[in-house]
This record gives structure tokens, C-alpha cells and sequence, in this order.
């Protein structure tokens, strides 16, 4: 697991970030938090032994996806929204739902609660997760890629320019 | 942890579902290499991969030799919902083609997204792992939100997209949180496992497992649009194009309940949740909401939309009942099947008869435009009478067997107080069923030309108001099909 | 001593890639009057030292480092500083998995010549290099500026574009090395020529070349500061050590590029046709040959250069500039050569022939980088500047497809071999 102190830096990293995206006013300096928060994260699935996944967090999450949530932040210029704290029901309801759920989490999860697979040496390899990704996950494999067909047909549908001759 | 796969048998077990989902990539190529204007081909090229499913699933089902793949389990109940999904498919198709010309959205993708969605659906139907589960669900519902929003230049297209998407969003999200703290607790998503495991349970755990029970149960309710998760159903129901919203408050209804079966399946062992009571008050929150607020309006859509939420709400009733004693009764399971198919006969029907009322330019969605159909085009009046009165659940239609079912379950294991709410609540709503059947006879309405109806529509109005009366007279067979569904149920 | 390899290993590499930055921008300089013919930059001097050219150089930093460092009002000042930072950052940490030369067994440990030897190792170098993009979309965002903000945007969209090319050229190189590993995908091309992946994936080279010239924003892909259309692009508002800080950037990402193509595609550190073991059994001889071709070499520069002096031609102490460097050439050609030929072949102790042969390997490591570094400003002086959809056509169109046919094809070949000769 290496050096806890690692842990709760990274843990920190995830969870300021979090908090940040929520709190910042400026939108892109909200974007920019969730980033950290993935990063955060990224380093926590090394401390895990999962440097695959770390590394494409990294380069999935924050380096591509963020990168068009800023980019469209951009384009649209958006101001600094002024949040000023309004008590609503639907807050207030929110708001005590999610202290429950930390105060369980918190409370009942403070140990790992199993620990399976970390001792095989490909774990979180390329290869191990090559080689669970197309034996024993195959199958929802495939249908993540069937998933992801069907999204880039719906982008390209909803994003195509109408072919005038076609509309009549 | 590898785990032999014998791929020849998935390939024959699986062939309803590889059969639509060759089918669909074979449309969308053919969308790009076709030279002809004329889509025609796409539409007969669906009905005959929904055809050929149809008769693989039916063999399945018969043949009736449970078999699971640890990932994907094959076995009646599966098959049952399989052919449910493919009848909505097929009413959905039939009345497609007329709607879509209408509103310039015919073009392959539709066609091949609906039958990939169906996919995704019986991607659920099959799940042996939560995690299956889900991205059927999230393949089911991209598919839903493309088509939702498929007419482009529409705002309220674009709106109920939107909606549908960020809703949907967050409701896919509640429910990986769960499946993440399933897999916490337990260290797997199988539900075969899972149920192994909630054997043994201690008390650290449970708390997780409880955790998350909930935010499993809520991103399934969003799906089946139960109260208080169904603020995203009028709005979407609405703005989709009428075709895609009769696909939608069918298939993705049904398919929503049998997700819901399957996760039930395994965590109903765990006592220390309070099933009867929360699916109880489920149930009444979603019956009473649904026909209070469906009195009020007046778009067709909107009506039909609250009265899925309804029924879903009567569904629930049925899962209430099956939940009595920690384990899923097949009584009430089998009452919830036939329910589901007896509310798709219906809906599909009366979605027809919306589509078969609209023109070029005017879709004709308010329950006004239906004023003096009665005189105009008595045939489609009646239909639609039949079809408000099987909604309304009144004998001889199939509505009235599948609530006569669902109640009695309940009343087998004294549930009385949900059944006497429910059965006020059917009464509730036959006002406004029969509100459209008295506009339609009794009050005057524009007086216009009606143009020729299509024999594709005619043929699926034909189709669900015979299945909508002869099932209503003759239930037996079809359920004792959904009884032998829920018989052998496997993880 | 495991400190001293773990300082060495944090050491070397960005000093290995700021030191390669002003040899960059001397290229650029020079490279550029050449093939423009013109004389490029020769009269800044240091004692009447120019080096070619280099000391221009100083004149620079002097020169960048003493401007007004100017931040625009109404700029978002965390981003505006930032940007800069980030950019540097991700030029030089990229460098970290690529070997110089094969591991050294020094005592009982394997030393790798590289700071990590990671198992994703190039995704690695993706990943971070993925990050880059900030400082050019935060950058050009901050700056308050409407040419700063295209220029961002284009960035972003160019990156992000040709990263989905550049990711999955390199799957065809994990299939044949069965590794991402770059020292693994290093050692995996052997010695001979023929087996380096230019020559086995001649179409992920291609690929993967034209993507990285798009990730680094260089010419044909330098959209982002077009100046005939966004005046600097992201940079516009930058200045002093800011600015600089960017250029510096740019360069070391070409650096760090060429150090991959290097390594993916032409054998690393591999010597042509010369094995670890060759080089170290051999070491004596090879030394040896080596030792009279510099000689050989620097004989030839110190009497060329001794041949230019010309009493009077600038009237100061760049007369004697030719001298300066002249005579320590020919006097080392004399010291060495002779040396060589007089007591020569040297028999060599093993840690001795270990270093040699790992000097011989960071040797062809730097040649080859270097000609690849050059290669892009050779590229920038030659080609012009493609318009922004066209880049958008041939990144989406054109590279993504064939990038997955490199992968399948790649795939079938190998299943075909496996199927007759495994």
C-alpha cells in the first residue's frame, strides 16, 4: 500500500477538488478542481498496484474529457455565478441525505472490507486488465463498445447539419 | 478467474438479441451506403430481424433449458421479457413509418437505434452481473435519449433530450454508487455471488449493502418513472416524437421492472430491510400521484404519460405482494409479467390510434382534437374506447385480468389497505379515461377530410385492439406463459 | 550509492532536455538562414567567442529575462502565471520513461539508465502529455483576449484531435514487443535496422510522426499562434521570462518528441547492428576505433579551422576566435590519435567496458534524437501552415482510420504468424 501519508494527500487532493467544483464560483475554476479531484484519484489507483487505470484517468478524464468541458466553458464565456447560500426544502433534504450517507460511510467503512486479487503480480497491469477486459469481462466489454456506437451515432445525428435537400 | 465460456451455446442462447444487433449495425452502414431516397427497405429489413428474434426467443422459451453464463443468464423469465421488448418493437416499427415521414426524421439511424436499444434492453433482461445490468440500462437509454430528441428543429424535442439525458445522467450515477458499494462490501457484482454472500452478512456490512440497496432501487425507479422519481416522464413523454414515446412508456417500462426483478431476486433475502412497507408505499405514492395529476391534463401524451406512471404504481402493488415473505412469490411475479404485457398491448394501442389522428403539420396531441372522432371515423373511435376502457382496467379487456391478477396476489398474502388504495385509484382514473371517449362522441369538433389510414397503422391498431379483447376473454394461456416465466428463475 | 543513482536519475533528465533547448533554438536560427539563404545570427560574441552562432543565445535569455514582465488588466492572474508553469512541467517530466541506454548491472543491482521504468510506461508519457493542453487552453483563456482565446481553443481542439491518432499508432508497437514498456518496446527492436519499428510499422511511423508535430504545434500544425490570422495566438499577452517560458516549452516538447521517435521507432539505444554483449566484450577494440575516428575527426575541424585564421578580418578578438578552438582540436586530435596508435588497444577493467558500452548507447541515443529534433525545424522552414479545417479533415479522416488499420492489419499478420511458425 506504500506510506499512508500518501494516501491521505491524494485523498485530500480528491476531496478538495471535489469540494472545489461546488464551491468556485467561476466555472472554469470549477472545471479546473474536478480535474485535480480526477488526478487525486489517479494517484490513489497507484497506491491500489491499478497503474493502468491510473494512467488512463489521467489521460481519458483529465486529459481529454475535461478538456472539452473547458473548451465549451470557453466558448460560451459564462460569467461568474453569484451563489449566495438559498435555504430551500430541496437543499435542506439533499443536504441531510448526503451528511447521512458520509456519517455511514465514515462510521462503517473505515477498513478494507475484503482484500482479493492484490496479491497477483499482473494485477493492474496492462496485461492482467487485458487479459480479464477480453476472457472473463468480454462480454460487457463488447457491449460498452456497442454503448459507445450507438453515442457517437446519436452525436452524429444530433450534431449533423441537415442536409437541406433531404428536409423538403 | 478465468471462467470457460462455451461460446457455441451463447451464440444459440443469444440469438435474439445478436440477431437485432446485427440487424442495427447492419442498418446503419446501409444508412451510409444507400443510394435510394427511400427507406422503405430499412423498415422491412427491422421487421424481418424482429421476426427472426421473435422465433429464436420463442424457441428458447419453449425448449425452456435454463442455462447461465455467470455474466448473462439465459432462462424463461429472460425470454418472456425478450419477447415483450420485441412486440413493442413491432407495434413501435409499424406505426413508425407514417409518423416519421411525417415529421422528417425517417432516416436509418432510427430505425437501427431503436432495434440497438432493444438490445440494450435485453442486455437487462439477461444480466447474471450488475454490471451488465447497467450498461444495458445506459444502452437502452442512449439509444432512448437520441430518439427522444431525434426531431432536431422542435424545441420541446430538444427540451424532453435534455431532460430525459441530465435526469437519466444522474440517475445512472445514484446507481453505479450502489453497484461500487455492492462490490465494497462483497467484492463482486455477480448476482450469483451476491447472493451467496447476503447469507452471510455481518452487521459492518450491511449497513453498505443497505446503502446500497437504496441507490440501486432509485436509478431503477427513475427508469420505471415511479413517484417520486418521475418529474423527467411528462416532459420527455411529450416532446418525443409519438412513436418513440409509445416505445418508451412500453419497452423501457418493462424493461425497467425486470432490472428491478433481477436485483430483487437477490437482495429480497436481506431482512433487515423493510420490503412490504417501502414497495408499499411506493406503489401508493406512484398509483396516487400518476391519476391525480393525469386528471388535469389536456395533451394526449402528457394523459398517457401520468397514466404510465400509474401503472407502473399498480405494478408495484404486484412486487409489494411478491415481497411478503423474503422471497419473490411466483404468483404475484407472474401477475407483474402479465401485467406488463397486458399494459404494452394496451398503451401500444392507444399510442397508435395518437399516431393515426395526426396529419402533416398537425400532430393533433391535445385530448380536444379528439373532439367528434366519433362521427368522423367511427372505427378509430371505438378503438380507442376499447383501449380507454382496458386502461381504466373494465371487463372484457386484458387491463381488467392483469389488475384482477396483480390485486388477488395481494389479497393472498392481505395487503388489503394497497389493493382497496389501488382499486380507488382505478376509479379515479376512469375519469379520465372516459373523458377522452366522451369528448370523442359528444362534443363537436372540427369537421375535416380524413385522409386514407395506412395499412401498416391499421394493421398495428388491429393487431393490439385483438390482443387488447381476445386476452381479455381468453387469459388463460398467456398467464400460464407468465406463471411458467417466473417458475425456474436462475442468477 | 543508491542515493547517488536516485540524484543522478532526478538530475539528468531535465537537464538533459533544457540543455537540448538552446541547442534547439540555435538550429532553428541557423536552420532557418540556411535554407532561406541567409547567414543567420554570427555577431553576438563573448570575447569574440561565437560558437556559430550559440552565444546569440545569451543575448536572448539577457534580453528575455530583462523586459518588462507585463500582466495585462482584467486578467484571471492565477491562470495567466500558471500556464507557463504547466507548460514547461509536462515538456520535462515527459522524458522520464524513455531509456538512454540499457540497463547497467552495477554490483548486485540492475540499474536502468531512465527514471522510471514503468509497466504503462508510454501511456505515461501520454498521460502527462495530455495535461499540456491546459496551460495552452488556460492561457489563452486568462489572457482576457480575444486572439489568445482562439488560439487556446484551436490548441485544445488540434490536441485533443490528433492524441486519439497518436495513442493508437502505439498499439501496434505493444503488439509486436508485448509491452508498453518503452525500454521493453527499446529492447525488443534488437540491433538489426531491419527489425526497428520504422521498418515493421512503417505505418504507425508515419503516423505517429505527423501527430506529434500537431501535439507540439509546430509547423504544418502551428494554428494556434498562427500570426497571419490570431497575431500570437495563446501567447499574445505573455512577456519576459513568461514568453519565454513558453518557447522554452515548445522546445522541449520537441525534445521529448524526438527522444520518442527514437525509442519507438528507431531502436532507442540500440547501436546498429551491435548487441549489449558485442559492445562489451569487444570494448578494447571498439574503443580503440572510436578513439581514432575522433581524432581522425577533430584533425580535420582544427586544421579547417586553423586554415580560416586570417590576421585583420574584424580588427578584434574575433580574429582569433578560429584559434580558440582551432588548436585545443588539433592538439586533442594529436594527443588521442597518437596515444592510440602508440599503446594502444587498451585492455579495459569490466566496469570499464559496462561504462563504455552504455556511452557508445546514450552516444546513438543522442545522434538519432538530435537528427529528429532537427527534423522539425527542417519540416517548419519547408512546409506551410495547413487551414484549421483541413487540419480537422486529416486528423479525423485521415490519421484516426488509418491508425486502426494499422492495428488491425498489425493484428492478422501477427495471428498469421503465430498460426505458421508458433
Amino acid at each position: 500500500m506504500g506510506d499512508p501519508i500518501f494516501f491521505y494527500l491524494f485523498a485530500t487532493i480528491v476531496i478538495g477538488g471535489a469540494i472545489g467544483v461546488v464551491f468556485l464560483s467561476n466555472p472554469l475554476s470549477s472545471a479546473l478542481s474536478l480535474i485535480f479531484s480526477l488526478a487525486g484519484l489517479a494517484g490513489l489507483f497507484v497506491l491500489l498496484q491499478a497503474h493502468f487505470l491510473a494512467a488512463i484517468q489521467v489521460l481519458v478524464y483529465a486529459g481529454a474529457v475535461m478538456v472539452l468541458f473547458i473548451f465549451v466553458i470557453m466558448m460560451l464565456n459564462l460569467e461568474d455565478c453569484k451563489k449566495h447560500l438559498k435555504v430551500s426544502f430541496a437543499s435542506l433534504i439533499g443536504f441531510v441525505i448526503a451528511l447521512n450517507l458520509a456519517i455511514v460511510l465514515v462510521m462503517h467503512v473505515s477498513a478494507p472490507l475484503f482484500d482479493d486479487g492484490v496479491s497477483d503480480k499482473t494485477f493492474g497491469t496492462i496485461e492482467g486488465v487485458g487479459q480479464l477486459m477480453l476472457t472473463r469481462y468480454l462480454i460487457p466489454f463488447e457491449i460498452v463498445s456497442l454503448l459507445l456506437t450507438i453515442a457517437i451515432v446519436g452525436a452524429v445525428i444530433l450534431a449533423k447539419k441537415d442536409n437541406p435537400k433531404e428536409t423538403t | 478467474m478465468t471462467i470457460a465460456t462455451d461460446w457455441n451455446m451463447l451464440l444459440v442462447k443469444g440469438l435474439p438479441f445478436l440477431t437485432l444487433l446485427g440487424m442495427g449495425l447492419l442498418l446503419l452502414v446501409i444508412e451510409v451506403l444507400w443510394w435510394g431516397k427511400d427507406k422503405t427497405i430499412m423498415l422491412i429489413l427491422s421487421l424481418l430481424a424482429v421476426a427472426a428474434s421473435f422465433y429464436f426467443a420463442w424457441d428458447q422459451w419453449i425448449q425452456n433449458i435454463p442455462w447461465s453464463q455467470q455474466l448473462l443468464v439465459f432462462d424463461r423469465l429472460s425470454y418472456i421479457f425478450d419477447l415483450i421488448f420485441l412486440f413493442c418493437l413491432l407495434i413501435t416499427l409499424l406505426i413508425s413509418r407514417d409518423h416519421i415521414k411525417r415529421e422528417h426524421i425517417e432516416r436509418g439511424e432510427y430505425y437501427a437505434l431503436l432495434l440497438l436499444a432493444t438490445v440494450g434492453m435485453m442486455m437487462m433482461a439477461h444480466a447474471g452481473d450488475l454490471m451488465v445490468l447497467f450498461l444495458g440500462i445506459e444502452v437502452m437509454t442512449i439509444g432512448a435519449y437520441i430518439l427522444a430528441g431525434i426531431k432536431k428543429r422542435h424545441s420541446k424535442s430538444n427540451e424532453a433530450a435534455l431532460k430525459y439525458f441530465i435526469l437519466g445522467g444522474i440517475a445512472a450515477g445514484l446507481m453505479v454508487f450502489g453497484i461500487a458499494f455492492f462490490y465494497g462490501a462483497t467484492g463482486s457484482t455477480q448476482l450469483s455471488i451476491l447472493n451467496q454472500t447476503f447469507a452471510e452478512v455481518d452487521s459492518s456490512q450491511s449497513v453498505l449493502i443497505f446503502l446500497a440497496v437504496a441507490l440501486i432501487l432509485v436509478g431503477l425507479c427513475f427508469k420505471i418513472a415511479a413517484v417520486p422519481f418521475h418529474f423527467w416522464s411528462p416532459d420527455v413523454y411529450e416532446g418525443a416524437p409519438t412513436t418513440v414515446t409509445a416505445f418508451m412508456a412500453t419497452a423501457i417500462k418493462a424493461a425497467g421492472f425486470v432490472a428491478l426483478f433481477r436485483v430483487l431476486f437477490i437482495v429480497i433475502s436481506l431482512t433487515h430491510i423493510p420490503w412490504v412497507p417501502l414497495l408499499s408505499t411506493l406503489s401508493i405514492a406512484t398509483m396516487t400521484v400518476g391519476n391525480l395529476v393525469a386528471l388535469r391534463q389536456t395533451n394526449i401524451k402528457r394523459m398517457l404519460a401520468y397514466s404510465s406512471i400509474a401503472h407502473a404504481g399498480y405494478a408495484l402493488v404486484g412486487l409489494a405482494a411478491a415481497a411478503k415473505d423474503n422471497q419473490l412469490s411466483e404468483m404475484a411475479l407472474g401477475a407483474i409479467v402479465f401485467y406488463m404485457m397486458a399494459y404494452a398491448v394496451i398503451t401500444l394501442g392507444a399510442f397508435a390510434i395518437v399516431v393515426a389522428m395526426g396529419h402533416r403539420g398537425d400532430e393533433a396531441e391535445e385530448i380536444s382534437d379528439f373532439a367528434g372522432l366519433g362521427q368522423r371515423h367511427p372505427l378509430l373511435a371505438a378503438a380507442m374506447t376499447v383501449f380507454m376502457i382496458a386502461l381504466t382496467g373494465i371487463p372484457p379487456t386484458i387491463g381488467f385480468i392483469g389488475k384482477f391478477y396483480l390485486f388477488a396476489s395481494a389479497i393472498e398474502v392481505g395487503l388489503y389497505t394497497l389493493v382497496v388504495i389501488g382499486v380507488l385509484n382505478s376509479v379515479v382514473s376512469a375519469y379520465y379515461y372516459l373523458g377522452v371517449v366522451m369528448t370523442m362522441y359528444f362534443k363537436e369538433g372540427a369537421v375535416y377530410r380524413w385522409p386514407p389510414l395506412a395499412y401498416l397503422l391499421t394493421t398495428s391498431i388491429f393487431l393490439t385492439l385483438l390482443g387488447t379483447l381476445y386476452w381479455g376473454v381468453f387469459p388463460k394461456d398467456l398467464f400460464l406463459m407468465a406463471q411458467e416465466s417466473v417458475r425456474q428463475v436462475i442468477f | 550509492m543508491d542515493i547517488l543513482i536516485f540524484i543522478l536519475k532526478i538530475v539528468i533528465p531535465p537537464v538533459l532536455v533544457l540543455n537540448f533547448i538552446p541547442l534547439m533554438i540555435w538550429f532553428e536560427r541557423k536552420g532557418s538562414a540556411y535554407i532561406q539563404e541567409r547567414r543567420g545570427p554570427n555577431r553576438a560574441h563573448i570575447l569574440g567567442i561565437r560558437l556559430g552562432g550559440i552565444i546569440h543565445n545569451f543575448a536572448d535569455v539577457i534580453k528575455l529575462i530583462t523586459k518588462e514582465d507585463i500582466i495585462p488588466a482584467n486578467v484571471n492572474r492565477l491562470y495567466f502565471i500558471g500556464a507557463p508553469l504547466i507548460a514547461i512541467f509536462v515538456g520535462i517530466v515527459t522524458i522520464a520513461v524513455v531509456p538512454l541506454a540499457d540497463s547497467v548491472q552495477i554490483g548486485e543491482k540492475l540499474v536502468h539508465i531512465q527514471v522510471a521504468d514503468l509497466n504503462v510506461g508510454i501511456l505515461y508519457v501520454f498521460a502527462i502529455s495530455s495535461l499540456g493542453v491546459y496551460s495552452v487552453l488556460l492561457a489563452g483563456w486568462s489572457s482576457n483576449n480575444k486572439y489568445s482565446l482562439l488560439g487556446g481553443l484551436r490548441a485544445a481542439s488540434q490536441m485533443v484531435s490528433y492524441e486519439l491518432a497518436l495513442g493508437l499508432t502505439v498499439v501496434g508497437l505493444f503488439m509486436l514487443a508485448e509491452s508498453a514498456s518503452v525500454s521493453e518496446i527499446v529492447r525488443h527492436q534488437g540491433p538489426h535496422v531491419l527489425h526497428w519499428n520504422f521498418v515493421q510499422q512503417p505505418l504507425a511511423f508515419i503516423i505517429f510522426w505527423i501527430a506529434v508535430f500537431a501535439e507540439t504545434n509546430r509547423t504544418p500544425f502551428d494554428l494556434p499562434e498562427g500570426e497571419s490570422e490570431i497575431v500570437a495566438g495563446y501567447h499574445t499577452e505573455y512577456s519576459s521570462m513568461k514568453f519565454a517560458l513558453f518557447f522554452m516549452a515548445e522546445y522541449a516538447h520537441m525534445v521529448v518528441a524526438a527522444a520518442l521517435i527514437t525509442a519507438l521507432f528507431f531502436g532507442g539505444w540500440q547501436v546498429p547492428f551491435l548487441t549489449t554483449l558485442d559492445l562489451k566484450t569487444q570494448a578494447p577494440f571498439y574503443l580503440y576505433v572510436t578513439v581514432l575516428t575522433v581524432s581522425f575527426i577533430a584533425l580535420f575541424f582544427g586544421l579547417l579551422l586553423l586554415s580560416q585564421f586570417k590576421k585583420g578580418k574584424y580588427r578584434d578578438a574575433r580574429d582569433y576566435e578560429v584559434l580558440v578552438f582551432g588548436i585545443p582540436l588539433f592538439l586533442l586530435a594529436l594527443a588521442g590519435g597518437g596515444s592510440a596508435i602508440f599503446t594502444g588497444p587498451w585492455a579495459l577493467p569490466e566496469w570499464g567496458r559496462v561504462l563504455f558500452a552504455a556511452l557508445v548507447q546514450a552516444t546513438s541515443f543522442g545522434i538519432k534524437m538530435t537528427f529528429f529534433a532537427f527534423f522539425f525545424i527542417w519540416i517548419r522552414w519547408t512546409l506551410p501552415r495547413f487551414r484549421y479545417d483541413q487540419v480537422m479533415n486529416f486528423g479525423w479522416k485521415g490519421m484516426l482510420p488509418l491508425a486502426l488499420l494499422n492495428i488491425v492489419v498489425t493484428g492478422v499478420v501477427l495471428l498469421w504468424k503465430g498460426n505458421h511458425h508458433g
